[in-house]
């Protein structure tokens, strides 16, 4: 299979020095720099926890959890990845670890990945012929977003929202790249499916 | 947990599917709204998440400089005080066995049984035993140890 994902951007001199000279700051005890780096990963981290737990307070809790344990243990990041992969890859862990703790399984499928049980759990009322409004099939599309399991439901928001290369997302799950390109794949042929039955759409 | 993400699967792939998925992600929002892959792409841009709080990162920031530890005390008071200390104790150690010394031996030897009157003989012997492999090891080695490993 060809490659047509997004090629694992290399990082510049600028970024690499960026994130070293963050994190100097931070591990020196310079005033704000910690609130600093969490500003600026914040938004990263609560993107991955947020579609792994999809609960608010649990979110909140756990991105905390994440950003203490960056402060715990940033003396032994070493700046040959980004920080942004590190932190991730800590976020990542945190809500894989408390899915686990729950019994909440990280990757099955509610069905066979035919996609058409997914289509048929958003709901049967929906009749697209009937009243066709783009809206109302982004929010069944977001319906079914929600019913997709937590690792492919935070996969797909790595890519498609925070826009990062399949690289970097295997380097934040631990996840072969291929497995990754295998999940988008078919979450999103599952979400298309949601969509067929009332239209027929065709890609 | 049993929930191991399965693998890549070749056969599962379609790679011209694969391809207008990625075009549809590529595309400007507004770009082809009939199309089933552009929707699920818009979809995926604009997910259902929940607000990150106000104030965020200066409640955790907070809360990791309350939590750091104290900074360890300099490298040379520790060192001095760790000497000071074993010297102390060295000091208690040496008052202590002249005091009390005399006594804890007579009291040693008083406990150990005493020797058989074989065991000086038979010691005697195992000593002389050793000596002589000693000696017969010796005579056997090259005169010049450092010689042989020369070149």
């Amino acid at each position: 299979m060809t490659d047509s994902a997004r090629p694992i951007v290399p990082r510049t001199t600028a970024d690499a020095e960026a994130d070293l000279a963050l994190v100097q700051a931070v591990l020196a005890g310079a005033p704000g720099a910690f609130e600093r780096l969490v500003r600026q990963y914040q938004g990263l981290c609560w993107h991955i926890v947020d579609r792994m737990v999809r609960h608010p307070e649990d979110t909140r809790e756990l991105c905390q959890e994440a950003f203490l344990r960056v402060h715990r243990y940033l003396h032994q990041y070493r700046s040959e990845s980004p920080l942004k992969a590190w932190i991730g890859q800590v976020a990542y862990s945190v809500a894989k670890r408390h899915l686990e703790r729950r019994r909440i399984p990280l990757a099955e499928a509610p069905d066979g990945g035919d996609g058409m049980a997914l289509a048929e759990s958003v709901g049967q009322d929906f009749d697209l012929e009937a009243a066709w409004a783009e809206d109302e099939a982004l929010g069944h599309l977001h319906a079914a977003i929600e019913t997709l399991p937590p690792l492919q439901r935070t996969l797909l928001t790595l890519y498609h929202l925070d826009e990062l290369p399949i690289g970097e997302i295997a380097a934040m799950t631990g996840l072969a790249e291929g497995t990754i390109k295998s999940h988008l794949f078919r979450s999103r042929r599952q979400l298309r499916a949601v969509l067929e039955p009332r239209i027929g759409v065709v890609a | 947990m049993k929930s191991q993400p399965p693998a890549f699967d070749e056969h599962a792939f379609d790679e011209r599917e694969w391809q207008a998925q990625e075009r549809a992600r590529r595309a400007p929002p507004a770009a082809a709204p009939g199309d089933g892959y552009a929707l699920v792409a818009r979809a995926l841009r604009e997910p259902p998440l929940s607000p990150l709080p106000a104030g965020f990162a200066a409640e955790v920031a907070r809360r990791a400089v309350a939590g750091r530890p104290a900074a360890p005390a300099e490298p040379w008071l520790e060192r001095l005080l760790g000497t000071a200390l074993g010297l102390a104790l060295a000091v208690a150690g040496l008052i202590t066995a002249l005091v009390y010394g005399g006594t804890w031996l007579q009291a040693v030897a008083d406990a150990l049984p005493r020797p058989p009157t074989t065991a000086l003989p038979l010691g005697m012997m195992l000593a002389v035993c050793v000596g002589l492999s000693w000696l017969v090891g010796q005579v056997g080695r090259p005169a010049g140890r450092s010689s042989g490993r020369r070149g």
